[in-house]
């Protein structure tokens, strides 16, 4: 059976940042218009400037094919930043989930979506995202940096997929099923009926209520 | 006012097609020239409640295919003269139908009646497509249970992202126990509507009469103007931009002997 064109490319959020994974293949060409395809389904979740990790599969075919993928992938303005050959570390798979709806607006690098976001419905963004609304069971938000919601937080979020582990997620009340910040997963989040913040401390996700909050990095670093 | 309602829900089996039938009965009996359309090709319902699988001649299939025109495929109510029934067809598939041709019918038929109240089927694939291509207003059915409501709020976000103004779309909460809401054993209207924060339309209790007059294919709104005929009648009114309290939807329950004593203890008491 022919295997769907879609799993021979992948954009995959590993410990040292975004990474473009390419399953072994014959046929260059199909692995390009993969790509191709790929990143016009992501819409802007990536956005010029952004560095990606390029993940080749072994052997000498793929090393000669190196300068077609990065010219593939320059296309859409993304430095490639290192190239690994071979799949070693453990990875999560966000790419997916993207084919799904996108909505919402794109200003100064944060969405607002001034909605409820419901079962099925999602927000894909490569900044952070802000929500006027429940995020009810069964929605996604997927964002590069923090994600912050004005009603009730149900649904799934993953934050930081681009910023990183100083991201975080906070809602004026707090019960989502799923929670991610950068690479670091919580599955059983607590609840909160009050303001609640999720955040990266000492190499795990804690969850705790606004006013006793306090984080490690305070953002103003730069 | 819109004219043109789906009756949708996701989850199979909370009364899609026993609402259509009955909102359809109370409104012909109100006078208005109404049309109901059943979507759900290939396991139809709708004529079985309203009694009339008897008569049907032609279904929405011969028309969307072009074989005889939307006015004549229609089969007229045995007591009722201005409801009408647009069948659907056991023997095809909802593939055979497709949502331009629903717009297409919608458009032909608007012109002759007051309202057109489509029957959608469960699910949200091609048949649920087609039921909601031509509708104005959304009405979105669920029980008081969860899983019926998570399945609500995704049906209510399709419909957002189908072009419906979350203002067009409204919410029925059917199969009420008020025993059990008063119990706090059941989920109350306003944890559904917190949930799934969307304008109430009706709220129908679960009563034997549904039961009975189902299997009996006569809508129970056809058996007087008690009980849930009335609630029919309020939802009606409501979609007519009538202000009718929502409270009045559950008839006041009949107190049995003992509980009017203890009340009357407890009055004098107290």
């Amino acid at each position: 059976m022919e295997k769907p064109q879609q799993s021979m490319v992948d954009l995959k959020f590993e410990r040292d940042g975004l990474t473009l994974v390419i399953q072994p293949y014959t046929d260059i060409q199909e692995v390009i218009s993969s790509i191709e395809r790929l990143f016009a389904e992501m819409g802007n979740f990536v956005s010029e400037g952004d560095e990606v990790i390029l993940s080749i599969p072994e052997g000498e075919k793929a090393a000669d094919d190196l300068p077609a993928l990065v010219a593939a992938v320059g296309k859409f303005g993304l430095n490639v930043a290192q190239v690994v050959v071979g799949r070693t570390r453990k990875t999560m798979k966000i790419s997916d989930r993207t084919k799904k709806e996108a909505t919402g607006r794109v200003s100064e690098g944060t969405k607002v979506v001034k909605r409820n976001l419901r079962s099925g419905q999602m927000v894909v963004h490569n900044g952070g995202v802000i929500v006027f609304g429940n995020v009810h069971p069964g929605a996604a938000i997927f964002a590069g940096g923090s994600v912050v919601v004005f009603g009730n937080l149900r649904g799934q979020v993953k934050a930081g997929l681009v910023e990183g582990e100083t991201s975080v997620i906070a809602a004026l009340e707090f019960s989502p099923t799923f929670l991610q910040i950068s690479h670091f997963v919580m599955n059983e989040p607590p609840s909160f009926s009050q303001p609640a913040v999720a955040h990266v401390g000492t190499g795990r996700i804690v969850v705790e209520p606004y006013e006793s909050v306090r984080f490690q990095d305070r953002g103003d670093k730069d | 006012m819109e004219k043109v309602f789906v009756i949708t829900s996701g989850k199979g089996g909370v009364g899609k097609t026993t609402i259509t039938a009955n909102l359809g009965c109370t409104l012909a009996k109100m006078g208005d020239r109404v049309c109901l359309i059943d979507a759900d090709i290939g396991l139809k319902n709708l004529d079985v409640v309203l009694g009339l699988e008897n008569r049907i001649i032609h279904t929405v299939v011969d028309v969307a295919t072009g074989r005889v025109k939307p006015e004549e495929a229609l089969v007229k109510h045995k007591t009722l003269k201005n409801l009408y029934l647009l069948p659907a067809s056991q023997i095809a598939t909802k593939e055979m139908v497709s949502p331009e041709d629903m717009k297409q019918i919608v458009h032909e038929l608007y012109p002759n009646f007051d309202y057109i109240i489509i029957d959608s089927p469960a699910g949200i694939e091609r048949g649920f497509r087609n039921a909601v291509a031509a509708a104005e207003m959304a009405i979105v059915v669920t029980t008081p249970d969860l899983p019926s409501i998570s399945d609500a709020d995704r049906v209510i976000g399709l419909l957002e992202s189908s072009g419906f103004d979350t203002g067009k779309i409204r919410l029925i909460v059917n199969r009420i126990k008020p025993k059990m809401v008063k119990r706090g054993e059941m989920l109350t209207k306003e944890d559904i509507v917190e949930v799934l924060a969307i304008q109430l339309l009706g709220l129908i209790p679960d009563t034997d009469e549904m039961v009975i007059a189902t299997n009996r294919g006569v809508p129970v709104s056809l058996n007087g103007n008690e009980g849930v005929a009335q609630t029919f009648e309020n939802i009606a009114k409501r979609l007519k931009g009538q202000p009718v309290n929502i409270e009045e939807d559950i008839p006041a329950e009949k107190l049995s002997f003992v509980e009017a004593f203890l009340r009357l203890f407890r009055r004098t008491r107290g």
